[in-house]
């Protein structure tokens, strides 16, 4: 099948700076792609210059196999972008903004318009001009505008700032229901690791403008654990040496990565070299292999 | 998708986003805030005219007015004429001539300053107010996406974006139109109110590089309003190109109208320095053709086309620096 998102070969320069180097990847329809990389990586920059904004780059994009350069106005009838910062106009209310966004797409239909301002829950404060808005309810805003073109993909920005705990589950909920349901694809670019893994099939990251291995999403199996012992010489030598891994020293704490099923293995042990077990924490996967990723190099 | 229904697609977005650009730009409080200020403006020419008298009151508001312009006419025929020492005097007396010669022959009385008529060709002085808005308006069209950053949403639609800044540019022709009928109206309808019922029955007369144009009053009014369009348009386009590069309201606003007040300047020098009414200096201010004192050997269609031939590549910039613009 197709890619609903194919990058290729793509490179972009601010000025004389090389922001973008030959950054490919693509993305399938239904998919939910998380996108991850410290700040100034170029996360905004890619998603950007999917939707035409930024110009003059090299390389190819795609959506559902339209060039976003040569056919730009069916390529991007296909995609949608929550943008990290809101772009609505604060002196209309947020029902005439989507209303106005409704109809220069040319989707609009007042009972859907309403359906989807009510599954987030901005029903009571649509009619208040979106100055008197929080940052949390223009972000609600923003998700009802990502799905108003019946979009193919859409590409949501740090889509978690400013929400909620309610509102991050709401945002959860709306994008693995409607990739289910409508096949619509997720590139969604956050430094929430957590709410990434818990939504995302896949992980890619970029560094300084060049994508980089996708991250180990191998949850189900493997696990890291932070580990504080009366004896850390000990136990990571027990570790080393039963497990075949390599232990970190970290502030009074051992971390390492071992397989769920070696951990009654390793308590066993430990409780056999009479070591005494002080805390034991279990650190996501994805934190730990983005800092190995990005966190050694600084 | 067949081409039509696509191009139709299109051409409701566009439609629909000129709705959407005169919605965002024009709200309630800025429409009364605009409204009042041409208000305002006519208002004071009104009672400039309530309060003072001009030369024109002489036959206007006289029981014996054709007796005195019948022997000013004898004066002028007789050598006077001869008299002045600039073309430009010359040029002025002699369509005095034409126009008395007009008055005398078809009986017509000429309108005095306390008159509706007069009013209306007297507005015209407030013209900077409506272009200083219009700039203002422009200004704000472009660069009010760029620093509210709703320029991200907009240029995401599925239109190029020639066609948003095309509409973009229709939006402003159109408030530049509807400000300038807005002040005619404005005046017709303070004039009654000051000077009393006027049916603008005597004709407009001008007198252009040597001949007396006849013209229906109200036309040539309306046909005023479309000349100072063009020129809104003009010094807009002034604004739009500033707007896209500098992406500052202020800036853009400001050099588009110190360029207009710079054709006041330059209009002491056009008799001595022939080719500045190539200039969009001398043609900027049409004001000047229907008080009658615009420079010698241009029109209100020279001024038109030269105004277009400096718009074409302003806005041929603008829409290419546009298209190739990084929205960051």
């Amino acid at each position: 099948m197709d890619p609903v998102l194919r990058v290729e070969n793509l490179s972009k320069k601010f000025g004389k700076r090389l922001v973008l180097n030959n950054v490919s990847f693509s993305i399938a329809k239904g998919e939910i792609v998380g996108f991850v990389g410290p700040n100034g990586a170029g996360k905004t920059t890619v998603m950007k210059c999917c939707m035409g904004l930024l110009k003059q780059l090299s390389g190819e994009i795609l959506i559902c196999g339209k060039s976003v350069r040569t056919q730009f106005e069916q390529a991007v009838a296909n995609i949608s972008y929550m943008s990290d910062s809101a772009i609505f106009y604060d002196y209309l209310s947020g029902y005439d903004n989507l209303k106005m966004y409704a109809k220069l797409y040319g989707t609009y239909d007042p009972a859907k318009l309403e359906e989807i301002i009510r599954y987030v829950g901005m029903e009571d404060r649509m009619h208040d001009p979106v100055k008197s808005y929080s940052l949390g309810m223009k972000q609600r805003m923003s998700l009802v505008l990502a799905v108003l073109n019946e979009p193919m993909i859409v590409l949501m920005d740090e889509p978690m700032n400013g929400l909620d705990p309610e509102g991050v589950i709401l945002l959860r909920d709306f994008i693995t229901q409607l990739a289910a349901e409508k096949k619509i694809a997720f590139f969604i670019s956050s430094h929430n690791l957590n709410e990434l893994d818990k939504v995302c099939e896949r992980i890619i990251t970029i560094q300084n403008g060049v994508i980089q291995n996708e991250l180990n999403r191998d949850s189900e199996q493997r696990a890291v654990f932070a580990l504080s012992t009366g004896d850390l010489q000990k136990t990571k030598e027990i570790i080393s040496k039963s497990f075949q891994v390599k232990v970190q020293e970290k502030a009074e704490e051992l971390v390492f990565e071992i397989k769920k099923e070696h951990f009654n293995q390793l308590m066993r042990e430990l409780v056999l070299s009479d070591i005494e077990i002080r805390s034991l924490k279990t650190l996501n996967i994805l934190e730990a292999e983005y800092l190995e990723l990005f966190g050694g190099k600084k | 998708m067949s081409t039509k229904p696509k191009q139709q697609k299109q051409i409701n977005r566009m439609f629909h986003l000129f709705l959407a650009e005169i919605k965002k730009q024009l709200h309630k409080k800025t429409v009364a805030a605009y409204a009042i200020i041409l208000v305002v403006g006519v208002f004071i020419c009104a009672l400039y005219l309530t309060l003072n008298s001009l030369p024109i009151d002489y036959y206007a508001e006289s029981s014996n007015w054709y007796e005195r312009m019948s022997a000013e006419m004898i004066l002028l025929v007789g050598g006077r004429l001869n008299g002045f020492s600039t073309l430009q005097a010359h040029e002025i007396q002699l369509g005095e001539a034409f126009k008395y010669s007009y008055f005398l022959e078809n009986n017509i009385q000429p309108y005095g300053s306390h008159s509706a008529s007069y009013l209306v060709v007297f507005s015209n002085y407030i013209f900077i107010v409506v272009l200083a808005l219009t700039m203002i308006f422009a200004s704000r069209v472009i660069t009010d996406e760029y620093s509210k950053k709703t320029m991200n949403g907009l240029l995401t639609i599925p239109l190029a974006r020639w066609k948003i800044l095309l509409t973009k540019f229709l939006v402003i022709a159109v408030f530049a139109f509807a400000s300038s009928l807005f002040v005619f109206i404005v005046s017709i309808v303070l004039g009654w109110m000051f000077f009393g019922l006027d049916f603008f029955s005597v004709p407009f007369l001008a007198f252009q590089n040597g001949e007396l144009i006849v013209m229906p009053f109200l036309l040539r009014e309306l046909l005023q309003v479309c000349y100072n369009t063009v020129a809104a348009l003009f010094c807009s386009s002034i604004a739009v190109l500033l707007g896209i590069i500098t992406k500052n309201g202020i800036t853009s606003c400001v050099t588009g109208i110190g360029i207009y007040l710079c054709s006041y300047v330059f209009t002491l020098f056009a008799t001595e320095v022939p080719w500045l009414r190539f200039t969009p200096f001398l043609n900027v201010d049409f004001s000047g053709y229907i008080l009658d004192i615009a420079p010698i050997g241009t029109s209100p269609e020279f001024s038109v086309l030269v105004l277009f031939m400096y718009m074409v590549p302003l806005v041929a910039a603008s829409f290419l620096i546009f298209q190739k613009q990084d929205i960051k």
